[in-house]
């Protein structure tokens, strides 16, 4: 192959950061299309990316950022615990420890190393999370969990491939130890034909140009982005800007607990300083450090870059600063549980540091989401195939209203990007049959800038027996509004047993201690599961808000004419005679 | 001007054990940053949780004796 020439400048920067860009972006491909699982191939719950010799991300794609502080620190500290000298051609490292960089038990980062000849020029990287790994449930997403080791196989960084080849005792614990092995092993080799596609178009851009080039390139984009993520941030207003909130209870206690922040924007940089949150919890809600970086990450791109136009490598990262105490919610201490803290304290951490920006860049934020992943996981055996299952199943929530506008409709929450599972799929995998799958009326805050609306769903039972747990929250405190905005509206689990007429709480059904957190409720045929998400709260007062725009909620079904009278002082039938 | 340096400690691979920074909180895989943080030497994950101590930490809430664990 002829070399072409490529200069560092600001254009060919551009076109390389593209090139690196795009090289992610199809090793995400290869995992959405090859994968078994639902989560990774409807619901996108993973991210991509290639990394310099030292760890540093250089291009990402990034379908989940809740992960983007595990993209951050994972592999840097696998470098700096075990060396360089560990991994070597050939070598794929897995790693899902929450206390070493990772972001909660279910997500695995696999990494490769990448080798032109004998020298290390850098590392291709997968993170996923996987839909069972083990645990005291189906779904791993054990939410009344009090340790680590109840919510499934933990790995610190440990090679799947040693050499080029398969490291089978690995492999037999790992398939030994997930309900569903078919599906992991599916899962994982979707990863790992993800990195080897990295790797190769990796050493192909170092042959269409110089390798040297792209890696000087490489390091100077990184540069790049920190010094404009660092002169946007130099634009906020400086000054210290604390922010607290309560969360319902953390899956074990019914006792509320609080996470407090105080923002520091100065001289370019972001500290976020959790000092004073409450102690780590004895359920599954607290938060793994990089989970808490992730949070932040998320909150000043949202501020600072809301059009993502700054390349996205660790550069970027460089002007946040967490304080986070050990032993907190938001930074767990082996050996206590995590599983929640992704994906329903993070979301809430966003808002909440959103919350504190919003003292200084009010017109740039937006009211709290939903905040809650609402995680439903089930599991059993199909009748048609005689085969077991498993599933982690989430929905969309409704999205804080802004300054400009009104909140995003059934979002898979603000940090996850992730996508729904479609009916037709989700009927055709598993024994479930959708009644009813939409938006949740009133669910959305009122204010000048209404909240998203939640989606809502029912399904019947189509097996003997399924095996579920959840994983939800905002079921006693809502979304709080922002400058006059009402709150969102709360998460429901409901159960209509076969052969009665009314729905009830799983807490009344079954006798579990919480309603919207339980594992093992076993459900029969005929049985069904009514699910709504928590929904987004408003921004400024509803009585601000355009009647026209009211009267067009009502008309679309999304505002009930009570709620219209209620909460926007607008008599729709009146005003429409 | 930043006082401290570099530690490296001798660790086992079947040392299980966990230690994070005074500082900011997060994990030290392995080696760490010792200062002389006027109440005691501190160990840290980098030179940056240095300035993160002398810049914010002892500011805002005084200053840190060697065997304190995080207080932010």
């Amino acid at each position: 192959m002829t070399k072409q020439r490529l200069e560092t400048d600001a254009v060919g920067l551009h076109v390389l950061h593209n090139a690196l860009a795009n090289i992610a972006a199809e090793m995400a491909i290869v995992m959405m299309k090859t994968s078994y699982s639902t989560i990774f191939n409807e619901g996108l719950d993973f991210s991509t990316m290639l990394l310099d010799r030292e760890g540093n991300l250089i291009a990402e794609k990034n379908f989940a950022p809740s992960m983007m502080g595990a993209v951050n620190y994972t592999l840097r500290w696998a470098l700096e615990e075990l060396g360089e000298s560990f991994f070597q051609p050939g070598d794929i490292v897995v790693h899902n420890d929450p206390y070493r960089g990772n972001c909660h038990i279910p997500e695995h980062m696999l990494m490769k190393p990448i080798f032109r000849g004998e020298e290390l020029i850098g590392f291709s990287g997968a993170i996923g999370h996987l839909a069972e790994v083990g645990g005291k449930a189906p779904g791993s997403f054990a939410s009344d969990a009090t340790d680590v080791y109840q919510e499934g196989l933990r790995l610190p960084p440990v090679k799947l491939f040693e050499g080029g080849r398969y490291n089978e005792q690995l492999w037999r614990v790992i398939l030994a130890n997930h309900r569903t092995p078919r599906n992991s092993w599916g899962d994982l080799h979707a990863m790992i034909g993800a990195l080897n596609i990295g790797e190769r178009r990796l050493l192909e851009l170092g042959e269409r140009y110089d390798l040297g080039t792209v890696v000087e390139g490489a390091r100077k984009l990184i540069d790049y982005s920190e010094r404009r993520l660092r002169a946007e941030i130099a634009e906020l207003p400086e000054g210290t800007y604390p922010a607290s909130m309560m969360v319902e209870d953390d899956g074990v206690g019914s006792e509320p607990f609080e996470v407090k922040v105080k923002l520091v924007i100065r001289g370019g940089q972001v500290i976020a300083d959790f000092t004073g949150s409450s102690p780590q919890v004895r359920g599954p809600m607290n938060c793994t450090f990089v989970v808490v970086a992730a949070a932040l990450y998320n909150a000043i791109f949202s501020v600072a870059d809301p059009q993502g136009l700054i390349p996205r490598n660790a550069g970027c990262y460089r002007p946040a600063r967490v304080i986070a105490p050990p032993g907190s919610v938001v930074n767990v201490r082996h050996p206590g549980p995590s599983v929640g803290g992704n994906t329903d304290l993070q979301p809430k951490l966003i808002d909440l540091l959103l919350a504190a920006f919003a003292q200084a860049v009010p017109e740039r934020v937006a009211a709290a989401s939903g905040g809650s992943s609402s995680n439903l996981l089930f599991g059993g055996v199909h009748p048609e195939t005689g085969r077991y299952y498993s599933n982690y199943h989430f929905d969309g929530m409704g999205a804080g209203g802004t300054a400009l506008k009104d909140g995003n409709d059934g979002e898979i929450t603000r940090h996850s990007n992730c996508r729904n599972t479609p009916v037709e799929v989700f009927e055709h995998r598993y024994p479930l049959l959708t009644l009813r799958y939409g938006l949740a009326q009133d669910s959305g805050g009122a204010g000048k800038h209404r909240g998203g609306l939640a989606t809502e769903r029912c399904f019947r039972i189509t097996a003997p027996e399924i095996t579920f747990s959840a994983l939800f929250d905002r079921l006693k405190l809502a979304a709080p509004g922002l400058f006059g905005g009402l709150p969102g509206g709360h998460s429901a689990l409901l159960v209509r047993l076969a052969g009665r007429t009314d729905f009830q709480r799983f807490d009344e059904a079954f006798g579990v201690r919480s309603p919207t957190k339980f594992t093992n409720v076993v459900l029969h045929e005929g049985d069904e599961l009514y699910y709504r998400c928590p929904g987004g709260a408003g921004f400024g007062d509803p009585r601000d808000r355009d009647p026209a725009l009211v009267r067009e909620d009502v008309r679309e079904g999304y505002v009930s004419a009570a709620a219209a009278r209620r909460d926007y002082g607008l008599d729709v039938e009146e005003a429409a005679q | 001007m930043r006082r401290g340096r570099w530690v490296d400690p001798a660790r086992s691979w079947n040392d299980t054990s966990v230690t994070y920074c005074q500082a900011c909180g997060r994990l030290i895989p392995r080696r760490s940053w010792v200062f002389e943080g006027d109440a005691g030497e501190l160990k840290v994950c980098s030179p940056e949780c240095e300035d993160l101590y002398e810049g914010y930490l002892k500011p805002t809430y005084g200053v840190m004796g060697k065997d304190a664990d995080h207080k932010g």
